[in-house]
């Protein structure tokens, strides 16, 4: 191509598009023209641009107030609306604001609002009677704040009712009346009528030839009512607990009552009855009769008999009888409401479907009061062995039997009472079998002194229950001596005369022996009647000097072997008295598997046998009798008193020291604790069993 | 120079009861409540009312350590066998646990409600056994983490005075009114020896046959520990009001206690008199140790001097 030079430069040809300046392009690269709100709206929704005054897209006020605001552009507009500025709450956090919807509404949905009227139930149409109930329960709710707030001490009152307000609706109900559920109604999905068998009924969702049906809810959870007491027995008592065909043949037998009484309808009705709470004016009238309706035979399994179901519809017709829980009429009484379905029960003379007219009146019947025997004294006079207390005023309610006159009878049966009383009634039938032919022991049989046998044992019976339940201690000697009629020896009754006297005679036999009554035992050997304590407390032989003179006891060497000596004698006379009423008693009792797994049976062979205790009221005792017999006390010393000081002028005898006192030894059980005894390396003395009750096999050991 | 049984052609055997002061050991700013060897006997403890315990090499006169930590006075430490630890116990009504290296507090053992008086411990050092003015004796653990005590016992009428176990897994404590009380675990049985007055110290002696209690009436009874029975009755000394220590010799030939007037005397075990006494103290000499070998002993008074003897 052949060009002139000087228009080669200017005339140059441009293919293309020419380049624009960046700065303008960028600057321009979206913007639109402005368009006028009013000619987008007209547009379709997705043809509508947001542009703002600048003709800059936008993207529809996401940022500036909502879609809808920023889509016709009109958020921050004068005619638009303007939103609520952010307000931080960080100074006013304790401040609790509460929001409404009406922050959110604009002028016209408020203007809205403002003109709207509130729906709400009226008491004049109040169908279920839910509304007066709510309003019911708002009342008593007041009345209990004005109640609390008159007397606002939580202590004063109920501390429950002042901190649970009762709540009319609570949140369970309004949960389930968000679901859909309403009073009267059962819990749960609506049932589909062909679930229930029951086309005909309007119930469950189905689909019919006019469309869909919406089912009806469940029915209310029937509220059984246990049948009314109108028996004479008592509370709880079943006269047919365990015969279940006798109950079932006494029902049938009502039923059939009822039915020749034409009581029974001729129909099978379909309600059994209306629900409560809906058409009550009279809430006092009894539910049961208000409810009940003969229909149906009584179910055999079910001992409830009653049925209240909720009511259905508002007809109140359709009502299914329970399934299992038939309603049951009331014997001698008549259903006074039976709400049935129309037509039934209706009788010829009968003016309303379900009203049955009485045929007879229902008397009560008549008991005539009992006849009071004309002997009859109102004063109750309690007999003698039922009177508590000692046996001084046992028989102050009525005279005793005299005493037979012989005085070695009497004695006998004195000691026999004692026993019997003590041991029981086994011991008399021992005593009556082997002395069937005796007439000494006549009066077991009835002879003379009978009465008095009886009224002894009697005595000793009440003085023998009566004392354990007063005393904490075993019975004092004292206190036993003088239950068992005992006379006190002769040694503490007559002080002895000085002792350093070297010319005092100190009998062997301690005194006179007191008369020692014999009873043949059941094995033909003789019960020494005698009394326990008189054996171990009358002066040892240890204290007897070799010229048979009453030697004192020296407290050093001899003190402690002595006390220690005549405590094994005491255990031992109380061992062989056991012995003695082991083997009388051995027929009659059976003995407890205890001893089998007694303490001192488990011990091991190596350790020590605990010694047998004396009680400390014994020991007293002992300490008592030493200190008459060996030195110039006295003898009328407490025990406890003894006790302490009855040594000290046996030391003076032998030429102690003064200040010397011997030191007095008890052992009381103690149980170590098992980690004890395995950081002391030694075995558990108790392996680990609990401290067994104090309670002894023997009555004589209550009473000793 | 060791003890042994007098003979009886051995007339002086009184001169080997210590009674010649060798040192004093100084640090103690009140009265030293107790003293203690430990089981070798090459070192001693103190314990007063500073609230410190101190710890002496009493042969050469020297302080080693002492142990800060006691809010009240310290009234009683034992040694445990291995020298390791120590157990300490007062005013604070707990028994403190010490190591004796370190000087720190291992554990405190809570559960008296009172004074805690006297402090030993068990075989094996098991178990630590204290007694308080609560009236009760009580046994604790040292080998488990329990704070509470294994038992306590509390049968007793008024505060417990002295405690001490045997080697026959007996707990035996002496109290204030008058008793003297033997725990005996292998038998199940408690047995109490009512001596009639108060007791103010109580010791076992060496070979564990006897047990020698200091009673206020101003004597002292040694009874046998089995069967209780009063075997010996030392007077001479001055004992009113003051809880003063008894002890015996390691051979058990004769039985030493201090006396109110500052005194320590001697008697013989059997023959029941006194064979010495020397003025020990200004003061009422509190506690005293006797070495269990040798012949050295230990005097601690209410002004604050601790002294050695041989």
């Amino acid at each position: 191509m052949v060009r002139p030079d000087d228009e080669d430069v200017e005339d140059y040809v441009y293919l293309g598009t020419p380049l624009e300046e960046e700065v303008e392009s960028r600057a321009g690269q979206y913007a639109k023209a402005v368009a006028d709100p009013g000619s987008t709206k007209s547009l379709p929704v997705w043809k509508q641009e947001v542009t703002d005054e600048e003709g800059r897209r936008r993207f529809h006020g996401a940022f500036t107030g909502g879609y809808s605001a920023g889509y016709y552009n009109s958020v921050g507009s004068a005619a638009g609306w303007a939103p609520s500025t952010f307000k931080s709450s960080r100074e006013q956090r304790n401040q609790q604001r509460n929001q409404a919807v009406e922050d959110f509404m604009d002028e016209d949905e408020l203007a809205e609002i403002r003109g709207a009227v509130a729906v709400q139930p009226t008491a004049d149409f109040d169908t279920f009677g839910s509304a007066a109930a709510e309003a019911e329960k708002r009342r008593a709710r007041a009345d209990a704040a004005e109640s609390s707030s008159q007397a606002p001490s939580l202590a004063s009152g109920s501390i429950i009712e002042e901190l649970l307000a009762p709540v009319a609706e609570s949140l369970g109900i309004r949960l389930l009346q968000k679901m859909g559920w309403r009073q009267g109604k059962g819990v749960g999905a609506a049932l589909a009528a062909s679930l229930r068998g029951d086309d005909a009924a309007g119930g469950g969702t189905r689909d019919s030839r006019w469309g869909r049906v919406q089912g009806v809810g469940v029915d209310n959870t029937p509220i059984y009512l246990l049948p009314p007491k109108q028996d004479a027995h008592g509370l709880g008592f079943d006269p047919f607990k365990g015969a279940v065909e006798f109950a079932k043949a006494k029902r049938d037998r009502e039923a059939s009552k009822a039915d020749v009484e034409g009581l029974r309808p001729a129909k099978r009705p379909r309600s059994v009855a209306f629900g409560t709470g809906a058409l009550d004016e009279d809430d006092s009238y009894g539910i049961t009769d208000d409810y009940v309706s003969a229909v149906e035979k009584p179910s055999i399994a079910s001992g409830l008999h009653f049925e209240v179901a909720g009511s259905d519809d508002e007809d109140g017709l359709d009502i299914r009888p329970g399934r299992d829980a038939g309603p049951k009429r009331i014997q001698g009484l008549d259903p006074v409401l039976l709400l049935q379905e129309r037509g039934h029960g209706k009788k010829p003379g009968a003016l309303i479907a379900g009203f049955i007219p009485a045929v007879s009146l229902a008397v009560p019947a008549h008991y005539p009061p009992p006849k009071v025997p004309p002997d009859f004294s109102a004063k109750h006079r309690f007999p003698a062995c039922f009177l508590g207390g000692t046996g001084g005023d046992l028989g102050s309610g009525a005279p005793p039997p005299p005493p037979p006159s012989d005085a070695g009878q009497q004695a006998v049966i004195d000691k026999l009472a004692a026993f019997v009383a003590r041991n029981g009634p086994a011991f008399e039938a021992i005593v009556m079998r082997n002395h069937a032919a005796d007439a000494h022991f006549g009066f077991l049989q009835g002879g003379v002194g009978a009465p008095y046998f009886r009224w002894k044992v009697n005595q000793l019976k009440a003085a023998v229950a009566g004392g354990p339940a007063r005393r904490s201690a075993p019975l004092e000697a004292d206190e036993r001596g003088r239950i068992l009629g005992e006379a006190p020896l002769p040694t503490t009754t007559k002080p002895s005369a000085p002792l350093p006297q070297p010319a005092a005679p100190a009998p062997r036999d301690p005194g006179p022996a007191p008369p020692v009554e014999r009873i043949s035992g059941p094995a033909g050997r003789t019960l020494q009647l005698r009394s326990l304590l008189q054996g171990p407390f009358g002066c040892p032989r240890d204290c007897i000097g070799p010229n048979g003179r009453l030697a004192a006891c020296p407290s050093r060497e001899h003190g402690s072997m002595s006390y220690a000596g005549a405590r094994a004698d005491l255990s031992g006379i109380a061992m062989g008295d056991r012995d003695r009423l082991k083997t009388s008693l051995a027929g009659a009792f059976t003995r407890g598997s205890t001893e089998a797994t007694g303490t001192e049976g488990g011990l091991k062979a190596g350790l020590r046998m605990r010694e047998p205790e004396a009680t400390p009221s014994a020991a007293a005792l002992l300490a008592d009798r030493f200190a008459p017999a060996g030195t110039a006390a006295p003898p009328q010393q407490q025990p406890g008193a003894a006790a302490g000081g009855s040594m000290q002028p046996a030391r003076a005898v032998t030429g102690g020291q003064p200040g010397k006192e011997q030191p007095k030894r008890s052992a009381v059980e103690w149980r170590p604790a098992a980690l004890l005894c395995k950081r002391l390396n030694v075995p558990d003395p108790f392996k680990g069993r609990p401290k067994e009750l104090t309670m002894s096999r023997f009555r004589t050991d209550h009473l000793v | 120079m060791r003890y042994g049984p007098a003979l009886p052609d051995e007339p002086s055997s009184h001169d080997r009861l210590p009674s010649e002061r060798t040192f004093e050991l100084k640090g103690h700013e009140g009265p030293v409540l107790a003293v203690r060897f430990n089981r070798s006997g090459t070192y001693c403890l103190s314990c007063g009312k500073d609230r410190t315990l101190r710890l002496w090499n009493p042969h050469r006169g020297i302080p080693i350590k002492s142990y800060h930590g006691h809010g009240y006075d310290v009234r009683d430490v034992a040694v445990s066998t291995d020298n390791s630890k120590l157990a300490s116990g007062g005013g604070d009504r707990q028994i403190f646990l010490w190591d004796v290296a370190t000087g720190r507090t291992l554990r405190k053992f809570r559960g008296h409600d009172g004074v805690v008086n006297s402090i030993c411990y068990g075989p094996d050092d098991g178990v630590i056994v204290s007694g308080g003015y609560d009236q009760a004796v009580m046994v604790w653990d040292t080998r488990s983490r329990s704070f509470d005590p294994i038992q306590s016992m509390k049968p007793f009428g008024d505060s417990v005075t002295a405690v001490a176990v045997s080697k026959s897994a007996e707990v035996i404590a002496s109290s204030v009114d008058g008793t003297l009380r033997r725990f005996d675990a292998r038998a199940g049985c408690l047995y109490t020896d009512d001596l009639h007055h108060p007791i103010t110290s109580m010791v076992l002696s060496h070979d564990d046959h006897c047990v020698l209690a200091g009673c206020l009436d101003g004597s002292l009874r040694l009874l046998d520990r089995v069967s209780g029975e009063l075997l010996a009755q030392y007077t001479g000394h001055v004992a009113e009001s003051y809880r003063m220590e008894v002890s015996m010799t390691p051979s058990d030939s004769h039985v030493l206690a201090g006396s109110e007037d500052g005194r320590i005397c001697y008697w013989d075990l059997v023959e029941e008199r006194m064979v010495k006494s020397f003025q020990a103290h200004a003061g009422v000499v509190c506690s005293q140790a006797i070495h269990p070998e040798s012949k050295c002993l230990l005097t601690s008074s209410t002004d604050g001097s601790i002294f050695v003897w041989q």
